[in-house]
């Protein structure tokens, strides 16, 4: 799979609504999270680059969890935007993450499948690879709500 | 670090140079609290523009929880066991019962509440707002290295990565 580059049939309405998307996350844009392929709304693939900053264990050296789950996060909810077509910002209902091993300095992708979409909320699985989309560093699923009203999922 | 334990500082004093100078915690201005009478460690995030997850900058991103709660659970797990071996995240998950304002510091109250030969288990709540409302709670898996363990990881990083 080529994930350096936007190769040939890219959707580019796609990934300009995730560009729009990832510019209006303000700790996305923090990060340095872009997009790596966008080829239809199905297959998003995020794109981390690597920075010293986003070290959390300085002994391996591998990147802080934290930040492997948000490129994960921002990958769900932007995937769940694209697919839904609409410009209601959808929200994290819960996040759960495995990691399979630690990453070293090195790129990030995520790439998301959505398990199901209902009317109030996605199922979404994330994987998380740095060389090889099929040796994942981490594999993650969330819960992203997507109905109108946030009054559903957020009771303040 | 490598691994060594430093007789001459205490667990807290490594805690709080192991929050300190990891580059992540540096990079969002994470800090360590005091331990307090109830044995929890507390975590502070001030709210930053950055570190949101709307353009008004209403709100913490989730990630930026997650960071806190992952970092505060792995300290709770280094205090409860007295010592400072090389642990890994298996795995966390949150659950998002409010958004995260930012009118306030976020705070992470964490707790190592079951603690077994190789493996620990915690539990963290996260506090927004000037009312330190529960705005997420997460849980953690934590895989602890007996002293030789890391080498795994060590070699995977050590060679075939030329590029």
């Amino acid at each position: 799979m080529n994930t350096k580059a936007s190769g040939e049939g890219v959707d580019e309405t796609t990934r300009e609504r995730i560009t729009s998307t990832l510019a209006a996350l303000p700790y996305a844009r923090h990060l340095g999270i872009r997009v790596a392929e966008a080829v239809g709304a199905g297959t998003v693939v995020l794109h981390l680059p690597f920075e010293a900053r986003l070290i959390g264990n300085v002994t391996l050296p591998a990147y802080h969890g934290g930040v492997v789950a948000t490129l994960m996060q921002v990958a769900a909810l932007t995937a769940t935007y694209v697919l839904l077509d609409e410009n209601r910002p959808p929200k994290l209902v819960d996040f759960s993450i495995d990691y399979l091993s630690s990453a070293g300095p090195g790129d990030l992708f995520a790439r998301c499948e959505m398990h199901r979409v209902g009317r109030r909320v996605a199922a979404v699985g994330i994987r998380c690879w740095q060389h090889d989309p099929d040796a994942p560093v981490a594999l993650g699923r969330a819960h992203v709500f997507v109905a109108a009203s946030a009054s559903d999922s957020m009771v303040v | 670090m490598n691994g060594s334990p430093n007789p001459v500082l205490s667990i807290e004093e490594l805690a709080r140079l192991f929050a300190q100078h990891m580059p992540h915690g540096r990079d969002i201005g994470m800090r360590m609290e005091d331990l307090a009478a109830d044995g929890k460690t507390r975590m502070s995030l001030p709210a930053q523009g950055f570190l949101a997850g709307d353009p008004a900058a209403s709100f913490f991103f989730p990630g930026v929880m997650f960071s806190l709660a992952d970092s505060a659970c792995g300290l709770a797990v280094f205090r409860a066991l007295g010592r400072f071996v090389p642990i890994a995240t298996l795995d966390m998950r949150i659950d998002h019962l409010a958004p995260a304002t930012m009118d306030a510091d976020l705070v992470a109250v964490a707790e190592c509440y079951r603690l077994t030969k190789s493996i620990a288990f915690a539990r963290c709540e996260l506090l927004s707002g000037p009312q330190c409302r529960v705005a997420a709670i997460a849980v953690g898996t934590f895989m602890l290295s007996s002293s030789s363990a890391k080498a795994p990881d060590i070699t995977r990083f050590a060679g075939g990565q030329g590029s």
